[in-house]
C-alpha cells in the first residue's frame, strides 16, 4: 500500500538547520549566510504565501518563498547585489518536517533549478535534498555551467512517518542562484 | 576581448542611420492592421480596456511555443506584422499569457528589417517564430531601429504598459512587432504556452504629445580589466548640452522637454544605469536609475514624465564589472555598450556617440571613473507641431 500523492514540503515553512554534517559536510572556513532580509518592504513574508521577488540593493535576502508560474518555490540567492564578491548565503542547509508519511514503495519527485552558474572559475557548486536518513539529491557540477533542472526520482525503501526531517542544502561561491521547485510523492505508476 | 569588427560597425551605422532617417510625419487616422502568424489578428471598437468610442484594440495571440519539461529558452523570437498603411498611435499595451514566460522584450521595426534566414526554408517569412541569432536580430539595433514597444516584467502573466495621459507612441505605417522571448518550464511536464498582446490605439487627432526619441552611444569604451583574478568595478559617462539643438531646430533659448519612458542598454559586464539631467551648475537630478541588473536592463515608464527643470545637459552612465584579463570596448557578442533609447515630448530625434575617453580617477569606493566626450549631436525637428 502506497500514500497518497502530493507534497511534502511548504516551500513556505523552512528554517536553518544545523543537521546534515552527515551529508554535506562541516561549514567550511568562510561559511555564510545572511538569513535576515535587509530593506525588504515585503518582509516579515506573508503567511503561507510568496512573494514577487527581485533581488536589489533596494531590498537584499537569500532565502524567499518565491513566486513563479503558478508554483511558490523556494529561492536561494548566493551573492549580495551591491558587490558580486561579496558572499551573501554561500552555505545554507534548510529544513522542514515532511507533509505527509512516506511508505516503503513511494516514489517521491524532487525538482530543482539553478541559474547559469559564472563564478569562481574554477569552482564548484552543490545541491542537496534528505529525506530522513537518506540523500536523495546530491548535485554537484564543476563551475562554469548553464542553467539546469537538477532532479531526482526515488523510491522509498521503508517508510517514513510524517514529520520526518527533510533537508535542502545549497553550497556555492559564485554569482547564483537556486531553487527548489517542489519534493513530492508522485502517484502510483498503476494509477 | 575582441574589437569591433568592420561588419559590426556597417551593422550599427545603418541601424543609427534607420533611427536618425526613421522620421514618420503622421497625419493619417485610418489604422488597418493584418493578423500575424499563427495569429487571431483583429480590429475591434472599444475592445477590453478601452477607454472611448474611439479607441481600437489590435489583439494577436503569437504562435504557441513548446517546452519540454525542464526546457529553457533564450534564442526565440515572434513577430507580428501590423499590415498597418498608415502610421498608428498607442496609448496602452497589454500582454497575457498561459506561463512560463519568464521575461519579453518587444520592439516596433520597419518590415522587412529582419527576413528569413535561407536556413529556415523557402515558407519562411517576416511573421512567425524565429531563432533571434538567425537572423541576426539584436535587442538595441530593433530599439534604433523603430523603436521600443513593451517589456514584460518577470514572470508576469498579466501586465498592462500605459502611457501617461494625452502621450502616444507613433507606430509608423508598415510596422512589425518583434518580440525576444525568455521562456523557462518549471512544471513537472512539457508546456505550451502563447502570448496574446492587446495595442490600444487612438486616432491621431487625440493624440496631445506624440513621443521622439533621444539616444546615447558611447562609442569610446575602455573597461579595464581584472586585476590578479580580481574583477575590476568601473563607470563610465557621458553628459551632452542640449542648448544648441533647442536653439538650432526648435528655435528655442529655453532646453524644455519631459521623459517618458527610458531604456538602458549594456552587456553581461554591465550592471547598472543612470540617466540624469545636468544643471549649468553641475547639479543633477536622476530620472532612471538602476542597480545590480548583470545584462539587459529592462525598460521603464516615467509616470508621471519628468521635466528637465531647465537642465540643458542629458548625462548617461554605466558600471561595470570586468572579471576578464581584458579591457572590454565596444561590440556585440564580445564586447560591451553602454546605450538609451529615452522618450520625450522634445519633439526632437537625437543621436549622439560618446567619444575621447578619459580616465578620471578612482572614486571614494574604489571605482574606477571613466568619462566620455559627447561627439557631434546628430538630430531634427520631427513633427511640424509636437503637440496636437
Amino acid at each position: 500500500m502506497t500514500s497518497d500523492p502530493g507534497p511534502l514540503v511548504d516551500n513556505t515553512k523552512w528554517v536553518q538547520s544545523d543537521k546534515g554534517a552527515e551529508f554535506f559536510g562541516a561549514p567550511p572556513e568562510g561559511a555564510v549566510c545572511e538569513l535576515t532580509p535587509i530593506n525588504c518592504d515585503q518582509y516579515p513574508w506573508p503567511e503561507d504565501d510568496c512573494v514577487d521577488f527581485a533581488l536589489t540593493p533596494s531590498c537584499i535576502a537569500s532565502v524567499v518563498p518565491e513566486c513563479l508560474d503558478a508554483f511558490t518555490v523556494l529561492a536561494v540567492y548566493t551573492r549580495m547585489p551591491t558587490d558580486d564578491r561579496v558572499p551573501l548565503c554561500n552555505w545554507i542547509t534548510l529544513e522542514q518536517p515532511s507533509l505527509r508519511a512516506i511508505r516503503a514503495g513511494d516514489r517521491v519527485e524532487v525538482r530543482t533549478r539553478h541559474s547559469q552558474l559564472t563564478a569562481p572559475v574554477p569552482g564548484t557548486a552543490r545541491i542537496g535534498f534528505v529525506i530522513g536518513d537518506e540523500q536523495v539529491l546530491d548535485h554537484r557540477v564543476t563551475l562554469p555551467v548553464d542553467y539546469d533542472f537538477p532532479d531526482a526520482l526515488w523510491t522509498a525503501p521503508k517508510d517514513y512517518p510524517e514529520g520526518t526531517p527533510l533537508l535542502f542544502h545549497v553550497d556555492n561561491h559564485g554569482q547564483n542562484e537556486y531553487m527548489l521547485i517542489e519534493a513530492s510523492i508522485l502517484p502510483n505508476a498503476s494509477e | 576581448m575582441r574589437n569591433l569588427t568592420p561588419m559590426r560597425l556597417i551593422i550599427l551605422s545603418f541601424a543609427f542611420a534607420l533611427f536618425l532617417l526613421g522620421c514618420g510625419d503622421g497625419g493619417g487616422t485610418a489604422i488597418s492592421a493584418g493578423g500575424g502568424s499563427g495569429g487571431t489578428g483583429t480590429i475591434g471598437s472599444g475592445g477590453s480596456g478601452g477607454s472611448g468610442e474611439s479607441t481600437m484594440t489590435l489583439s494577436h495571440r503569437y504562435e504557441p511555443q513548446m517546452l519540454a519539461r525542464a526546457q529553457e529558452t533564450s534564442d526565440v523570437c515572434q513577430s507580428w506584422v501590423l499590415g498597418n498603411d498608415e502610421p498608428i498611435y498607442v496609448k496602452k499595451v497589454r500582454q497575457s499569457n498561459d506561463g512560463g514566460w519568464h521575461h519579453s522584450n518587444w520592439f516596433f521595426v520597419p518590415e522587412g528589417l529582419f527576413p528569413p534566414s535561407p536556413s529556415e526554408g523557402p515558407n519562411a517569412q517576416d511573421k512567425g517564430t524565429w531563432s533571434c541569432s538567425g537572423r541576426d536580430f539584436h535587442e538595441y539595433f530593433a530599439a534604433v531601429a523603430g523603436g521600443v514597444f513593451f517589456a514584460q516584467s518577470t514572470q508576469a502573466l498579466e501586465e498592462t504598459q500605459t502611457f501617461p495621459e494625452g502621450a502616444a507612441l507613433e507606430i509608423p505605417a508598415r510596422s512589425m512587432i518583434v518580440g525576444s522571448t525568455h521562456l523557462l518550464n518549471i512544471t513537472a511536464g512539457p508546456l505550451e504556452t502563447a502570448m496574446t498582446m492587446e495595442v490600444e490605439t487612438v486616432p491621431v487627432e487625440e493624440v496631445r504629445v506624440r513621443l521622439t526619441p533621444f539616444s546615447f552611444a558611447i562609442g569610446d569604451l575602455a573597461i579595464p580589466p581584472a586585476v590578479d583574478g580580481v574583477p575590476t568595478r568601473s563607470r563610465t559617462s557621458m553628459t551632452c548640452d542640449f542648448k544648441e539643438p533647442f536653439q538650432d531646430l526648435l528655435h528655442e533659448d529655453t532646453v524644455d522637454y519631459n521623459v517618458y519612458y527610458v531604456l538602458g542598454h549594456y552587456h553581461q559586464w554591465g550592471h547598472s544605469f543612470n540617466l540624469s539631467f545636468v544643471q549649468g551648475d553641475g547639479s543633477t537630478q536622476t530620472i532612471f536609475n538602476i542597480e545590480n541588473k548583470i545584462g539587459e536592463p529592462i525598460g521603464s515608464i516615467i509616470d508621471p514624465p519628468m521635466n528637465n527643470n531647465g537642465a540643458p545637459k542629458l548625462r548617461s552612465e554605466c558600471g561595470f564589472i570586468n572579471n576578464t584579463d581584458e579591457t572590454l570596448r565596444r561590440g556585440l557578442q564580445y564586447g560591451e555598450m553602454c546605450d538609451f533609447l529615452a522618450y520625450t515630448d522634445a519633439n526632437l530625434k537625437i543621436g549622439a556617440s560618446g567619444i575621447n575617453n578619459q580616465d578620471m580617477g578612482v572614486d571614494e569606493n574604489g571605482v574606477a571613473v571613466f568619462e566620455t566626450d559627447c561627439g557631434p549631436i546628430t538630430g531634427f525637428k520631427v513633427y511640424d507641431d509636437a503637440e496636437l
